[in-house]
């Protein structure tokens, strides 16, 4: 292959990986909030339910 | 502990993208990736285009990472214990945790290296270790705080920052370089070697390309922080799917700094009195300098340049970006070697000699380690003296485990016969990898790239697995052979 070539391969790889960069950022920010508020929303109810399990056994 | 270690397995698909994002793209990649780009030109993409097509196979296979998951382990050392023995999770533990934390050294030192230089301190005077003694604070105080949760939250918020602050700084180095001017730049400077990743002159060859795409691999499937994110994930299917998107970022990480190295290459050249700091005997420069001349680090280049074209408000965003790609990979990274040497070594061991350990004890012992860790990686930054590229240093020290790790995955989950003893002698092949350092290579008066030595130790580690599981097969292995 030619440098010519080379040139145009690299920049068509850069504006299509950028360009995907971006879509992916956009999804993943507004995605990933959604996500962590689930996280936080199952963990919280994990911690709910051991303090239980914890105050019962001490009860026993 | 589980919580502490894989946030409960409850990440859903893009948090998933965002902590894997955010902790494989770290100030460490974009300064070593600038660097590359910077001496290496265009053809240096070709390691990022691996890197996308191996991560996408990966996703689209599940290779490796599906069956970890589906086992449901902590760690990787865990799943040598479930298909071997302990003898090998407590090797392979060391391994691994000594590869990496070898790998983490220059972190520090590197991630600093970036603030003082787009700050415009000297790098000469007390700017740099004061810098690295205020990060390396910062990252323990909140990794030892939190485990993974915090991490993972903590990558998700820097990621944001960072991929805003990258796609920003991108547009402005075209706008003010030229799109066209760029590219003609390295022809007329470069010529061939600046755009065709074939040409060995250019420092790269076929050679080099293979071993790129198997660092692809490792860096997605093998790589403990990595595979921390696929096994932290809801289930094995979301694995995939987190596998095939991230594919994207394992791209954009290599390919942005690049080109960032690469502008500021055009930058420098096209300026007599930048050109006569980093290139004081002329372009391209000469094996070694006359005496008494002295170049500026070419890892200052890209932080420099930056430091020149960004307005100031600007510069507080890329610095805050940066920052945030610092914390985000130091914290998971502080994390996975920490609860590698509690879970993998310590807590096996331990359990041998009839003393398990609790679970609070378990994460006060992660926590201990976490700011060993830190004190290590602080002391090896100020007095590790290599003199090969950060990206080399890195390959070559993370060979330490995952030469051997590869050949105990694929023996491991893909081939009933291989055995413990098979296994072992891997893991102890590896270590061959270190004949990489350019310090050992002085110690031992010989010269060999960096990827051949890479590539001769993981045919080595596979050939051993073979040997060993062949001549000594496990017990449970050679009772099933004789069953007629």
């Amino acid at each position: 292959m030619t440098v010519e070539s080379w040139s145009i391969v690299w920049k068509i790889v850069f504006i299509i990986g950028v360009s995907l960069f971006a879509i992916l950022a956009a999804f993943v920010i507004v995605g990933g909030a959604m996500d962590t508020r689930k996280l936080i929303k199952r963990l919280k109810k994990e911690d709910e339910q051991s303090d239980v399990s914890e105050t019962t056994s001490e009860e026993e | 502990m589980r919580d502490f270690v894989t946030a409960g397995r409850n990440l859903g698909l893009w948090l998933g993208i965002a902590t894997m994002t955010g902790t494989e793209l770290g100030l460490i990649t974009v300064m070593y990736s600038a660097q590359k780009g910077f001496t290496g030109g265009f053809a240096t993409f070709h390691i990022a285009v691996a890197a996308m097509i191996v991560t996408f196979i990966v996703g689209l296979t599940g290779f490796i990472v599906y069956r970890l998951r589906e086992m449901k382990v902590l760690t990787i050392p865990e799943f040598y214990e479930k298909r071997f023995d302990r003898k090998t999770r407590i090797l392979g533990g060391i391994m691994m945790v000594l590869g990496g934390i070898l790998n983490m050294g220059l972190f520090l030192k590197v991630g600093s290296m970036f603030i003082v230089g787009i700050t415009g301190l000297s790098a000469a005077s007390w700017a740099l270790p004061a810098v690295m003694i205020f990060l390396i604070t910062l990252v323990l105080i909140y990794t030892v705080l939190g485990g993974m949760v915090s991490v993972v939250i903590a990558d998700y918020v820097q990621f944001i920052v960072l991929s805003i602050s990258l796609l920003a700084i991108t547009f402005i180095v075209i706008g003010k370089l030229g799109w066209n001017n760029i590219f003609d730049t390295i022809q007329n400077t470069m010529g061939t070697a600046g755009f065709d990743p074939t040409v060995a002159d250019g420092g790269f060859g076929w050679e080099y390309i293979i071993w790129m795409f198997f660092l692809g691999l490792v860096s997605c499937a093998i790589w403990p922080t990595a595979v921390a994110r696929a096994l932290a994930m809801k289930n094995p299917r979301v694995v995939k799917r987190q596998y095939m998107f991230t594919s994207v970022s394992y791209l954009i990480r290599f390919l942005i700094p690049y080109f960032w190295g690469i502008s500021a290459f055009v930058f420098i050249t096209n300026d007599a009195s930048f050109n006569a700091l980093f290139f004081p005997a002329g372009y391209p420069p000469p094996d070694s300098l006359p005496v008494g001349m002295e170049a500026v680090d070419n890892l200052y280049s890209m932080p420099f340049f930056l430091g020149k074209i960004l307005p100031a408000g600007l510069i507080g965003l890329v610095t805050a970006g940066m920052l945030a790609a610092f914390m985000s990979t130091h914290d998971s990274y502080l994390l996975c070697w920490s609860t590698s040497l509690t879970q993998d070594v310590v807590a096996p061991i331990a359990k041998s000699v009839g003393k398990p350990l609790s679970s609070k004890k378990k994460v006060a012992l992660s926590r201990i380690f976490i700011v060993l860790i830190g004190g290590f990686v602080l002391y090896w930054g100020l007095f590790y003296k290599g003199s090969e590229d950060i990206w080399d240093y890195m390959a070559v020290t993370g060979a330490i485990y995952f030469t051997g790790a590869f050949a105990l995955l694929l023996g491991g989950l893909y081939w009933k016969r291989a055995s413990s003893t098979g296994a072992f002698m891997a893991l102890i092949g590896g270590l061959g990898a270190i004949l990489g350092l350019t310090p050992v290579q002085d110690l031992l008066c010989f010269e060999l790239s960096s990827a051949r030595v890479g590539l001769l130790s993981i045919i080595a580690t596979i050939i051993l697995m073979v040997i060993g599981s062949l001549l000594f097969p496990d017990r449970k292995t050679r009772e099933t052979l004789n069953t007629p």
